[in-house]
């Protein structure tokens, strides 16, 4: 429960950083996805090639 | 010929009545629109109008352009003069007539084509079915209740039940072949940057083209020449034709029995017919849709943040969620998928060394149900399509078979940057030789 309030609570503090306000069940959605989004950034960014 | 290429040569010669095809396709939209929900908007009053000028003018023996009298739907996201472009989104539902057509509808007006009004489409082309948008989501021809998939699913769906000859569609991740191979139908995503975008409402600019859904890929040829303004490709035999089988790529697809086997069966029909059929190598196949999602959903999320900000309650939960995630994404993972993005397009290119084209399945699945639709797009989402939108190439989808509820599956064969005209010819020969699907029961009427 405290990682899915955490979760939503950097959500909530990234989209407000950008002027953004949803509703709490898109906040919690999006936290939701947090899994994923890290696997996938992960994955672009290891693969990235560096010059 | 293609079929429209013949209903051109007719209405050009004075044998068919444009305004009498007009007429027939009304007819048929007013008929399964109710049921089908294809069209948003249907522009009859002006249709009428520019098939009977286009009447008069071949009476008085004024030349016809290459689409005369070809009933064109139009994705409601690209400009149509007269027209709002809501792009099925409550966010437009108060956008007043467009003043000029898109470029793209531009350039079939100027060939005389005429123009049907406005297709469905998911919300702001992101995902569906859009259920909570304002048009309900467009149905699948092939079954009461079958998801047509998406997002240009109205430009297909008015194709398949006959009421229009072709459609425009548009295309960011398989936008136009999904719906296109779904409604067993021919679908074509040009090379990035072909087709003119102005006058269309972006998903992700990197990735957006506007192509064509029509019956065949012959048909489809016949609009892409239109579209790009690049002449239509001689026909091509496929004996000696080496396609490419990204065998990394359609395993990582998950495909469904049915679909592995058509896909099967489809390759053995070409080979039959001269083809010869290769592996190909593909080491970063499994990076290929992860860049594409961190591409694809930054770009929208730059695009559209600020309707975020202000009007985030005009878009659906969906669409609001499928921009906003957009933000969570860092900088620096954006930077690192366009770098990427360039070393995948290099190996793409580099595994098609070796062959003339790709093939893939379309889809990994055959379509499924309006009300079982899992809507929010992953990584793996369009496991297929994706890799060619991430790296601009061509590609097209073209009836393959059946699946085991008799809805369609669709075969992708994919072509090098700018062989636009040339995959289509290789498209045509190909569909010559696959076995024919026939049209759906027309169970709406």
């Amino acid at each position: 429960m405290d990682t899915d309030n955490t979760a939503k609570a950097e959500v909530r503090t990234v989209l407000a950083q950008a002027g953004i306000m949803l509703p709490e069940a898109d906040v919690a959605f999006l936290a939701a996805q947090r899994v994923m989004l890290a696997e996938t950034i992960r994955t672009v960014c290891e693969a990235a090639p560096r010059a | 010929m293609s079929a429209i290429a013949a209903t051109v040569a007719r209405i050009r010669a004075g044998t068919l009545d444009p305004v009498a095809l007009a007429e027939t396709h009304l007819a048929r939209t007013a008929a399964g629109n109710q049921h089908l929900h294809a069209m948003i908007a249907v522009a009859a009053a002006s249709l009428r109008h520019d098939a009977a000028r286009l009447r008069a003018r071949i009476a008085r023996g004024e030349p016809a352009g290459p689409l005369a009298g070809t009933i064109i739907a139009v994705k409601d996201a690209f400009d149509v003069a007269g027209l709002p472009t809501t792009a099925n989104a409550a966010l437009f539902a108060d956008a007043k007539p467009a003043a000029t057509d898109s470029a793209s509808v531009a350039r079939l007006r100027a060939a005389d084509a005429l123009i049907l009004g406005k297709a469905n489409c998911w919300e702001m082309s992101v995902g569906g079915p859009s259920r909570d948008s304002p048009a309900p989501p467009a149905v699948n021809p092939w079954g009461e209740g079958a998801d047509p998939g998406g997002s240009s699913n109205g430009s297909a769906v008015a194709v398949a039940a006959g009421m229009a000859m072709a459609a425009l569609g548009g295309d960011t991740g398989g936008s136009i072949r999904l719906p296109a191979a779904f409604c067993g139908l021919a679908g074509f995503k040009p090379t990035h940057g072909v087709v003119p975008m102005h006058g269309a409402i972006p998903f992700a600019e990197s990735l957006d083209v506007i192509g064509p859904i029509a019956p065949t890929a012959a048909d489809c040829a016949t609009v892409q020449e239109v579209l790009s303004g690049i002449a239509a490709h001689p026909p091509v035999a496929l004996a000696g034709l080496r396609i490419g089988v990204p065998a990394a790529l359609l395993e990582l697809g998950n495909p469904t029995a049915a679909v592995a086997a058509d896909f099967d069966a489809a390759c053995r029909a070409l080979a039959h017919a001269g083809a010869t059929i290769h592996r190909v190598a593909l080491p970063s196949a499994a990076l290929f849709n992860r860049c594409y999602f961190v591409v694809a959903r930054s770009e929208a999320f730059a695009r559209w943040r600020g309707v975020l900000a202000t009007d985030a309650d005009r878009l659906n939960a969906l669409t609001r969620r499928s921009f906003a995630i957009g933000a969570l994404l860092p900088h620096s993972a954006v930077a690192d998928a366009a770098r990427l993005r360039q070393r995948l397009r290099a190996e793409l290119a580099e595994a098609m060394a070796s062959v003339d084209i790709l093939a893939l399945p379309t889809a990994p699945d055959e379509a499924g149900d309006l009300d079982a639709a899992d809507a929010f797009s992953r990584p793996d989402t369009a496991p297929y399509t994706r890799p060619f939108s991430l790296v601009g190439m061509p590609a097209i989808s073209i009836p393959s078979g059946l699946g085991p509820r008799r809805r369609p599956l669709g075969l992708q064969l994919i072509g090098r940057h700018h062989q636009d005209a040339l995959l289509l010819a290789i498209a045509t020969a190909a569909e010559a030789v696959l076995p024919p699907i026939g049209t759906p029961t027309e169970w709406w009427q």
